[in-house]
């Protein structure tokens, strides 16, 4: 299997009044090429840090280190600040959470299609590009001539969150990245940017990275899923693995926890316990204090990634303990 | 806002509530010490330093010296005992001026938040008119028609000019400790208006009133100097306003290399003082209403 | 709705003119004797005329109304003259206030327009490179450069400007807005003539507010830089410029703006003491020779022009702000 993107060892912290927070810890990932990843996980969990590690988003207060992040043959925690600006949005659009406060308030959507599509290709006439961005917002469902002439504010939500979609398109990205693309919108708006998003990678064959704490998304679009922990990642395997088969305890927890729509409500049980502090993370394996099947050596040593059947885990519960 | 302070006794209070983080903050403890040497020298340096005020032409301008530590004046009298002499009356005014504008905004913002309707749609008005109108001119031509020459009606028209802005933010105040639950409470005790206003909605003010008290002791002080060193309110000679008056417009210290301690005097002595009610100003902010800051 | 807006600006602007006016009745109206006597005093001293000749003058000749009306009626004559445009008459220069105003408004509008455009300039790019560049030198030096501008009082930035820069070293003029010995006229060395006497009054408002500015615009670009929408576009590769004038800069002077009308009111009552210092022949330096010597006609008729002054500027800015804005647009979309 192709790997579009290959993070090594990444460490996402930020300067804080107490000290350091690493937010993201020694992280290794790779995402398949064609395909839909998700990465889950409890909100605080590190998720949309892993994200700014990748294309250095980071507010000031954020340092990152990594043995690498490669997206393709490129190594992007290597490159300038130019050569990175132009593989942002050319070859890896992000769409961060919030994507309704993702536009400038006092820009047009037209005149962020043409300032977009400026920052990275010359040559192609307004008529040109603005064509495509027609095409694009008739794709997420929209009407583009009413759009392109509109301000953010006069859009709703669920518009804008289609336009920042379009707009990720319009240079033709070998990778999107999607941050809780459906959050803070209501049910309909969210199975609609779903199927739009489904039907998007069907047709371009578009590699999607999803990032999310709603499972039934992941159930619905993700063939791959890697579980994310306290910094950590935990566990990855494919979709039907993660849903039927999950190999760490967290994993099985966080899926017994979502609301079913078919089964009965009560069977849906909440993980006990709080996530850990990440100014002061539990030692040995992060989820050991919140684990049903904690053993001895959980606490003392973290433990490394496993072979398990089709799952790839880091849990103690499938190494020889000696 | 600080917490429930016990009843130790006002001494105790005073120490934990204003000294202690005054201490702990470098920035209000600074102002604090440059306002308390002022404060000093208004109160206690008449007192101690003599005045002087008999010309002597064969000592005109002389630099400081051991006798004269800041000079002598265009009429040989000495500069530091006027700066002493003058401090007082500077305070004094600025002082009654922020006491007089605190009332007038106190009273008005809580009246215009508390009732509402016509009153408060009268009292708004009314501010911003205030608002709108330029202080410094006005003040300068009702201090000129009224011939001021005495603290109190000067800082009565200092003060009129000087409260609006406040009554307008702590009408703001008001308005949204109204839905705070706590007054709500209050108001179905029975506990009546002057309850509410007296024990909910002044404490809950105070730091509030505290900081823009300082705030307003430094515009009355450019103000009412201001007003003085155009010549306009004759007051006492030793005041900072009517000496820079005399040095700029009389007497032409400006224009001759000795008269330079003359000017810079109280000029010095004013960017110092404002100087330290802005620092006292903003620590106390910073006490008061502690932001987070993500990016320090 | 902006109509409603503008309205709503519009009356508060005439209640403001109203209000402002009436003061200056009061004033003169309710001192008994006291405004009005010194009037005649002054009137009996230039004209030479008896004190009941002189104090009937004083109310017709610089109020517009005859002292035999009731108070009401007086007021009511005083006010439409002042609408009218019929600001009064000065004593000290006897001429109508009018002719005084026509010659010194440029010359404060000149100064002020120029300080204002340059310190709110100087100030913005030091703001914006101080939210932008962080942990640089910039940041601590202009804050400190603005808490002691702060502390300096418009008299004292102008008089060390005066005494040091025009009296001490010579290198700017004493007084005056232009060399006298020139006639003016739009020419190379009349032009130059006038900025060079600009120059100190302007510099003083300059060194006052860039400060001021600065670190307004820095706070207001620093809450825009932790907006979502800048990171957004940070994501979407667009060059650094583009984010710090379309994004950072535009979006963060947005609030700014409607400061420049305050600040102009605040610059307006400080040309006082700044054209006073210079003497230049402007509107603050003839309100202060008014006050001094107590020409009401001419004190009542430049307050009434410095109000005029900031009521435009606010209306002006209410009238900007939607172009600037186009959330300010919003309820007259809807």
């Amino acid at each position: 299997m192709n790997h579009i993107l290959r993070i090594k060892n990444l460490i996402v912290e930020y300067a804080v009044r107490e000290g350091s927070l690493r937010v993201v810890n020694n992280v290794s990932l790779d995402v398949p090429e064609g395909k839909i990843t998700a990465l889950v996980g409890e909100s605080g969990c590190g998720k949309s840090s892993l994200l700014d590690g990748i294309l250095r988003t980071l507010p000031p207060n954020g340092y990152i280190r990594s043995n690498g992040v490669w997206f393709k043959d490129i190594n992007l925690a290597r490159l300038s600040n130019e050569e990175l600006r132009r593989i942002r949005w050319e070859r890896i659009a992000v769409v961060f959470q919030a994507a309704q406060n993702s536009l400038n308030p006092v820009l047009k959507i037209g005149d962020h299609v043409l300032e977009t599509y400026h920052a990275h290709r010359k040559g192609e006439s307004k008529d040109e590009i603005l064509a495509k961005a027609r095409e694009l917002l008739e794709m997420v469902n929209l009407d583009p001539k009413q759009v392109l002439n509109s301000y953010p504010y006069e859009l709703s939500g669920g518009m804008k969150q289609r336009v920042i979609i379009a707009l990720s398109l319009i240079l033709d990205p070998e990778l999107l990245i999607l941050d809780e693309p459906t959050s803070a919108l209501d049910t309909y708006t969210q199975s609609t940017i779903i199927d739009m998003l489904k039907k998007i990678h069907r047709e371009k064959g578009l590699t999607m990275f999803l990032v999310t704490h709603d499972l039934p998304v992941v159930a619905e679009m993700a063939d791959y899923v890697a579980v994310m922990y306290a910094g950590k990642i935990m566990e990855v395997a494919d979709v039907e693995t993660i849903f039927y088969k999950a190999k760490y305890p967290y994993t099985n927890l966080l899926i017994k926890a979502i609301p079913s729509l078919i089964g009965d409500p009560s069977d849906r049980k909440p993980i006990p316990g709080s996530p850990p502090s990440l100014l002061n993370p539990p030692s040995g394996c992060v989820f050991h204090p919140r684990c049903p099947f904690r053993r001895p050596i959980c606490d003392k040593k973290a433990p490394p990634f496993f072979h398990v059947d089709k799952s790839l885990v880091a849990c103690w519960l499938y190494g020889d303990t000696k | 806002m600080q917490g429930e302070l016990g009843h130790e006794g006002v001494l105790v209070n005073l120490y934990y509530s204003f000294f202690r983080p005054i201490i702990k903050y470098r920035r209000a403890a600074i102002g604090f010490v440059i306002l308390s040497g002022f404060v000093l020298m208004a109160t206690v340096g008449p007192e101690v330093v003599p005045l002087n005020l008999k010309t002597d032409f064969s000592q005109r301008y002389k630099p400081p010296s051991f006798q004269h530590p800041l000079g002598t004046d265009y009429g040989g009298r000495d500069i530091f005992q006027q700066i002493v002499h003058g401090s007082r009356d500077v305070l004094t005014i600025a002082a009654l001026a922020a006491m007089y504008a605190i009332t007038i905004a106190v009273t008005i913002g809580i009246l215009s938040g508390l009732l509402g309707g016509i009153v408060d749609a009268i009292l708004t008005g009314l501010t911003d008119i205030f608002l709108t109108i330029p202080s410094f001119p006005v003040m300068m031509a009702i201090a000129a028609v009224f011939e001021v020459r005495d603290p109190f009606s000067f800082a009565a028209i200092l003060a009129i000019w000087m409260w609006a802005g406040l009554a307008r933010s702590i009408r703001a105040e008001v308005l949204s400790l109204k839905q705070k639950e706590f007054i709500e409470a209050a108001r179905i005790l029975g506990l009546g208006t002057s309850h509410i206003v007296f024990r909910e909605i002044l404490p809950n003010i105070m730091p509030y009133i505290v900081i823009n008290f300082i705030t307003m002791i430094r515009s009355a002080i450019t103000a009412s100097v201001g007003i003085m060193f155009l010549g306009i309110v004759p007051f006492k000679i030793t005041h900072w306003g009517v000496m820079l008056y005399m040095a700029m417009f009389q007497y032409g210290a400006v224009y001759v290399p000795e008269g330079i301690y003359y000017a810079l005097a109280p000029l010095f002595c004013i960017v110092l003082l404002e100087y330290g009610a802005i620092s006292l100003a903003h620590g106390l902010d910073e006490i008061f209403n502690p932001r987070l800051k993500t990016y320090e | 709705m902006i109509a409603q807006r503008i309205t709503k600006r519009i009356l508060l602007s005439f209640f403001t003119l109203l209000f402002s006016a009436s003061i200056t009745f009061f004033l003169v109206n309710n001192i008994p004797g006291n405004v009005i006597d010194v009037l005649a005093a002054q009137i009996m001293e230039s004209y030479g005329v008896s004190y009941d000749e002189a104090k009937q003058m004083a109310y017709t000749y610089y109020f517009g109304y005859e002292s035999n009306k009731s108070l009401l009626e007086r007021y009511i004559d005083y006010i439409t003259n002042i609408f009218r445009g019929n600001l009064g008459t000065s004593i000290m220069y006897r001429v109508p206030v009018n002719s005084i105003v026509v010659h010194a408004l440029p010359w404060t509008l000149f100064v002020l327009s120029l300080s204002l455009l340059t310190g709110f300039a100087i100030g913005t790019l030091l703001g914006l490179l101080m939210a932008w560049r962080r942990k640089t030198f910039l940041d601590p030096l202009v804050t400190a450069y603005a808490s002691f501008t702060d502390a300096t009082p418009d008299f004292v930035t102008a008089m060390l400007l005066f005494m040091f820069l025009a009296a001490r070293l010579g290198w700017f003029p004493l007084k005056g807005a232009y060399d006298e010995s020139l006639t003016p006229g739009f020419y190379p060395a009349f032009i130059i003539s006038v900025l060079y006497h600009a120059a100190l009054p302007i510099l003083s408002y300059v060194i006052e507010h860039i400060g001021f500015w600065a670190l307004i615009v820095k706070g207001s670009a620093a809450s825009v830089l932790e907006e979502d929408f800048v990171k957004a576009a940070e994501a979407r590769g667009l060059h650094e410029r583009r984010i710090l004038t379309a994004y950072v800069g535009r979006v963060a002077l947005i609030p700014v703006i409607a400061m420049l009308a305050i600040q102009l009111g605040y610059m307006l009552g400080g040309s006082t003491i700044v054209e006073t210092v210079f003497t230049y022949p402007g509107i603050g330096y003839f309100f202060s020779q008014a006050s001094s010597t107590l020409d009401f006609g001419l004190m009542q008729g430049l307050f009434f022009i410095i109000i005029l002054g900031i009521i435009l500027a606010n209306l002006a800015v209410d009238i900007i702000y939607p172009l600037i804005d186009p959330r300010a647009r919003r309820e007259s979309a809807r």
